[in-house]
């Protein structure tokens, strides 16, 4: 069954009245994090404990207590990008603010180019924050924390309009890499030089797969919650970074980070960056598309298939699998959110060679050298330039940038398929609930997914205006914990509706979907596409008919083939 | 045809140096007078997962002489089944006797699969049972591109080849690379031909 209503040019935001004068009548109050437990009924208070423990509720509330501090950080630039209305929650209160987790300089072994250089390409092609994240590793460790933290402070002063933060690209002990990102404040370099000394997988030399090295893993992620708890940094995030590339994360692992600190281990990267790396031409001939081109080795996740080390229309394969792994985290009623990122290290078709400083003995490959030539071996884009993690915060700020994420008021694009997008879970007498949130619905037949994208009207960095020809409605059953941590699908998760976008819309986009009588607990994501590239999901044409199609080796063109994903909106009928 | 599986298991976390060691072994058996049919590499292990190799061997059985010879020369733990204590060593050969995982080094009619190839034509030419397309990846009419580089799997049984599509529409190339872009820290960064001094 589907619908659709397309309307030209004029917007289709509905403020919501979040009335908190009748908190203790209101059964949506339990999950509206503005009020108060203190406010709460007690049978809501108890409806709200219970969520939280499920892993359903805090997220938010974690995020809106604490961060005041940091509200003054990067203010005075603040441009929403939506019309002022209700409360933190619903979109119409938002700014979308564009970013990137996952940048490198000459700071990493392999990479080059200088902070300044990153952050101003970041901010010309559009992105409102931005973290900084080399490699970690014993050279990183020593030499690099402190002048990363003077160029990043450097940028911010050049780049007013833009959030710069300082991370690491953490080797996790037993697995993959991860982006770990604080927020700006006293104790941040102290921090961060104490995680990576303390906890990075090369660092301490706990790359194997084995027990004791998955739990330190854990015990950094459960260091860097009680360095929040405890004030020494404002805020921390992890984010996975390329999670199925070499199949060394494990569902277990990730589950596991999340379980160990949900406020700190909070998602993965959807997409991974270089997406220029299997455009066709020299030294690609051999390339994944995101440089996925490896295979098992004896570090890999043994009941991972072949197909988890490919890229689907440029997304991993734990989220371009409808039904598969991160759909079976979404199954648990957690959240696990995704981003898509950068990975910036050596531009595709810039003139620009490493620098001669020798990194181990340094700590750096000194300023790039300009050859005057461009360089087509090269498979990364500048920040901004593909790759966008879209996040709605409710100030301009750095602990708004880390609360959204948190919360995972996100949705990831390549190459500006589309120009914004809001979307919300309305009705069934409750508050609405937007990207990441949690609406708790009675069992009216009312419930219904609103959805406002904003067609591209400008040409990407390609010269393309892309067209959206359809957004995929995704909805999975909620069934609770996991039985299996190693579980990677999730059976009832399936593509429920596709929304076809006529030839000749512009303007906005608008979806109405109703769920109808629903009785159990779910969860409802989006996904869209320009159309140019589809095959049926690696779990069936039933579950995905028409899902992103598996990129050829040395031949994967990034802009014929776009697509943007949301994080999940969760429904709890009650 | 009487076929023998050996296993060989130095404890290695690189594969790389699983294959030195496998080449070693080919060398050492050869000389004692058998032929090797297939050589495999095997994840084994539980919670400290390494390689360990595997030969099918063809010819009479060897004696314990040449075990323990290998396992000395190499040197490795060595088992010939279906004796042998339980171990890496054991776990690969019977990976490789019963087909049901890991990956081949060495098979019959290697050397025929360089170049392009039909992808139909490489049952009637190796050793390899079926190709297998990764991710609705078609096959039949398919022209695959081996860049020198082909190692099968065992997979349910079979000796299998897993494809991926490759440059062209109607080409497919193996699943595995033989130079896979290296993962990014504490390692040499990538070298860019023509460029100006590349550091660390």
């Amino acid at each position: 069954m589907t619908h659709e209503h397309q309307h030209d040019g004029h917007s289709h935001s509905h403020p919501h009245d979040h009335d908190h004068e009748h908190p203790v009548t209101d059964t949506g109050a339990a999950v509206d994090l503005q009020i108060p437990d203190a406010e709460l009924s007690p049978g809501e208070l108890g409806r709200r404990s219970f969520l939280r423990r499920a892993g359903l509720l805090g997220v938010g509330a974690a995020a809106a207590a604490g961060m005041g501090a940091l509200g003054g950080l990067g203010t005075g630039t603040a441009q929403a990008r939506r019309p002022g209305g209700a409360g933190p929650g619903a979109p119409a209160s938002l700014m979308w603010l564009a970013g990137d987790h996952h940048i490198h300089t000459q700071y990493s072994p392999d990479a080059q180019y200088l902070v300044s250089q990153q952050v101003g390409q970041g901010a010309r092609y559009g992105l409102d924050w931005m973290v900084i994240t080399d490699h970690g590793g014993a050279a990183h460790q020593k030499f690099d924390v402190e002048v990363t933290h003077a160029d990043v402070v450097a940028a911010r002063a050049q780049n007013a309009r833009t959030l710069v933060f300082q991370g690491v690209e953490w080797n996790i002990p037993a697995a993959e890499h991860g982006t770990v990102f604080v927020a700006p404040g006293d104790g941040d370099v102290a921090l961060l030089k104490e995680f990576e000394g303390s906890y990075d997988g090369s660092v301490k030399g706990a790359t194997a797969p084995n027990a004791a090295n998955e739990a330190l893993a854990r015990d950094g992620l459960a260091f860097l919650g009680t360095a929040v708890q405890q004030g020494r940094v404002a805020d921390a995030l992890m984010l996975a970074n390329h999670p199925a590339r070499k199949g060394l994360d494990s569902p277990h692992e990730i589950r596991g980070w999340r379980d160990t600190a949900p406020t700190i281990a909070v998602g993965m990267e959807g997409a991974p960056g270089h997406q220029a790396a299997a455009i066709p031409g020299p030294g690609h001939a051999t390339n994944g598309r995101g440089y996925y081109d490896s295979s098992p080795s004896a570090d890999s996740f043994a009941a991972y298939p072949r197909e988890s080390y490919l890229t689907y229309g440029g997304f991993d394969w734990m989220t371009a699998t409808v039904g598969g792994l991160w759909d079976s985290l979404l199954a648990e009623g957690k959240p696990w959110w995704i981003t898509a990122n950068s990975d910036s290290h050596q531009v595709y078709q810039d003139t620009f060679a490493p620098g001669p400083g020798v990194h181990a003995t340094t700590g750096s490959r000194g300023a790039p050298v300009d050859t005057g030539a461009p360089i087509p071996s090269y498979g990364d884009f500048w920040p901004g330039y593909y790759s966008r993690t879209v996040v709605g915060a409710t100030d301009f700020s750095y602990g708004a940038v880390m609360a959204g994420i948190r919360a995972g008021r996100m949705y990831v694009v390549h190459g500006g398929l589309i120009g914004g997008l809001s979307a919300q879970v309305t009705g069934g007498g409750a508050a609405p609930a937007t990207l990441g949130g949690t609406t708790m619905v009675n069992g009216g037949n009312d419930v219904e997914l609103q959805v406002d994208v904003q067609l591209a009207r400008r040409p990407n960095q390609h010269g393309d205006v892309p067209r959206l020809r359809k957004v995929d409605v995704v909805v999975g059953s909620i069934t609770g914990a996991a039985g299996d941590q190693d579980s990677f699908l999730a059976p009832d998760t399936t593509v429920t509706a596709s929304y076809e976008v006529p030839a000749n819309a512009s303007g906005t986009f608008t979806i109405r979907h109703r769920f109808g009588r629903r009785r159990r607990p779910f969860y409802v994501r989006l996904r869209g596409s320009d159309g140019n590239r589809t095959a049926p999901g690696l779990l069936g044409a039933a579950v995905d008919p028409a899902g992103p199609a598996v990129d050829a080796l040395g031949n994967a063109d990034p802009w014929t083939d776009l697509w943007f994903y949301t994080n999940p909106i969760f429904v709890l009928p009650r | 045809m009487t076929l023998h599986h050996l296993g060989l298991d130095a404890g290695q976390r690189e594969r790389a140096d699983l294959e030195h060691l496998l080449a070693r072994a080919g060398h050492l058996v050869v000389a004692a007078g058998l032929a090797v049919r297939l050589a495999g590499t095997h994840v084994v292990g539980t919670d400290e997962r390494h390689w360990a190799g595997a030969l099918e061997l063809v010819g009479d059985r060897p004696d314990a002489g040449l075990v323990d010879r290998l396992a000395a020369q190499l040197p490795a733990s060595v088992v010939l089944l279906p004796g042998g204590a339980d171990g890496g060593a054991r776990e690969a050969a019977t990976q490789l006797r019963d087909r049901s995982a890991g990956r081949l080094v060495q098979f019959p009619g290697q050397d025929r699969l360089v170049g392009t190839v039909p992808a139909d034509d490489v049952p009637r030419l190796s050793a390899v049972e079926q190709v297998v397309g990764l991710a609705g990846t078609a096959t039949v009419g398919a022209a695959l591109q081996t860049r020198g580089f082909v190692r099968p799997e065992l997979s349910g049984g079979r000796i299998v080849l897993l494809v991926r599509p490759f440059v062209e529409d109607g080409t497919v190339a193996p699943f595995e690379t033989e130079h896979p872009t290296p993962c990014c820290a504490a390692h040499d960064p990538r070298p860019v031909p023509g460029t100006a001094p590349v550091g660390g």
